[in-house]
């Protein structure tokens, strides 16, 4: 029933289910705000909460979840989002769900993804002058110059 | 003179080692059994240490309860430089002694803060045991004893921080110019 009314305005690539049931619907990154703005508006969904937004690095693509409650229906929809490897960027949703900004600041902290328009983009949980992205895959302690001083 | 300063010496040593005042200062797990350990239990009181400072400013002793991260460093090695000589550190548990089991492949933890500030007693165990505390607190109580006025200067060059701050003010990693802004969907 939601998945019809999305399908009308967007364009869904894939709809699925987890192992314990949640739905998980994948789209267009484009789409991302327009969906996360259908989904709290729409009656029959009315989601109120973001429980949380997973970053994830597969070597490939990055993927990001956005997982949206409804305390009405008391039931999680998953949202997934697969982004290119190369400069990764995304329009931010902290103008729809404040509890976004955080989120969104931790995943540019680890991950290095770009969050375009969100009010205030810098580290959060690094300290500010640290150089480089700690959860890539490609990411080795070997290689950060700032840590040698750690090891000797 | 001799008589004299080992004398005053004994008295000065006396009544410092019998008063440690600890800093209020738990990173971590470590810090629970800081707790348990000035609880009634095991009641630190006994060792005169059960003053725990808020402050720096008024504290002998900094107890490193937990592991420390690079982003805690700063905040670690600032307040170390405030308090007032002479100040003596105890590094509690595995992660402060080496990193423990974040030593070899962590990106954020310290690998033992004798990297950043100077040590006196070592406490390994993940956490230690009460116990084992007030082992470090005794064990830090006979070091005091042993040290002499003449000796000041010595103490000073060796209980300076091995780390000096630079001063930093990287606030904005990413200016608003070099975003750029590509569709947004409904608006």
């Amino acid at each position: 029933m939601i998945i019809d009314i999305l399908a009308e305005k967007f364009q869904l690539l894939n709809i699925g289910k987890t192992v314990d049931n949640y739905m998980v619907i994948e789209a267009d990154k484009k789409d991302l705000k327009g969906i996360v703005y259908t989904l709290k508006a729409l009656k029959e969904f009315d989601c109120d909460m973001l429980l949380s937004i997973v970053g994830n690095d597969l070597m490939e693509y990055f993927q990001l979840d956005y997982l949206l409650y409804s305390s009405k229906l008391a039931s999680t929809l998953i949202l997934s989002i697969k982004l290119s490897n190369d400069n990764p960027q995304i329009s931010s949703i902290v103008d729809i769900f404040p509890s976004a900004n955080w989120e969104e600041r931790e995943i540019y902290d680890l991950f290095g993804i770009t969050f375009i328009e969100h009010p205030n983009l810098k580290r959060l949980l690094l300290p500010m002058d640290w150089v480089g992205y700690p959860l890539l895959k490609n990411y080795s302690v070997e290689n950060d110059e700032r840590l040698s001083w750690n090891r000797c | 003179m001799q008589i004299i300063l080992s004398a005053v010496d004994f008295f000065y040593n006396w009544a410092r080692a019998n008063s440690l005042w600890p800093l209020t200062f738990a990173t971590s797990c470590c810090g629970i059994e800081m707790i348990s350990t000035s609880a009634a239990n095991y009641d630190i009181a006994r060792f005169g240490s059960e003053v725990f400072r808020a402050t720096p400013r008024q504290a002998d002793l900094i107890i490193a309860a937990g592991t420390i991260t690079h982003k805690m460093a700063p905040a670690l090695i600032k307040l170390y430089e405030q308090m007032p000589e002479p100040k003596y550190v105890i590094a509690m548990g595995a992660c402060t002694c080496t990193g423990g089991m974040f030593k070899n492949s962590s990106y954020s933890v310290v690998n033992g803060i004798d990297k950043l500030i100077p040590v006196d007693v070592y406490l390994p165990m993940c956490p230690p045991k009460p116990e084992s505390l007030l082992d470090a607190i005794i064990k830090l109580q006979k070091k005091i004893k042993t040290e002499s006025l003449a000796n000041r200067k010595k103490y000073i060059d060796s209980h300076r921080p091995k780390l000096i701050l630079e001063h930093d003010d990287g606030e904005i990693l990413v200016k608003p110019d070099d975003l750029e802004i590509i569709g947004l969907g409904v608006k």
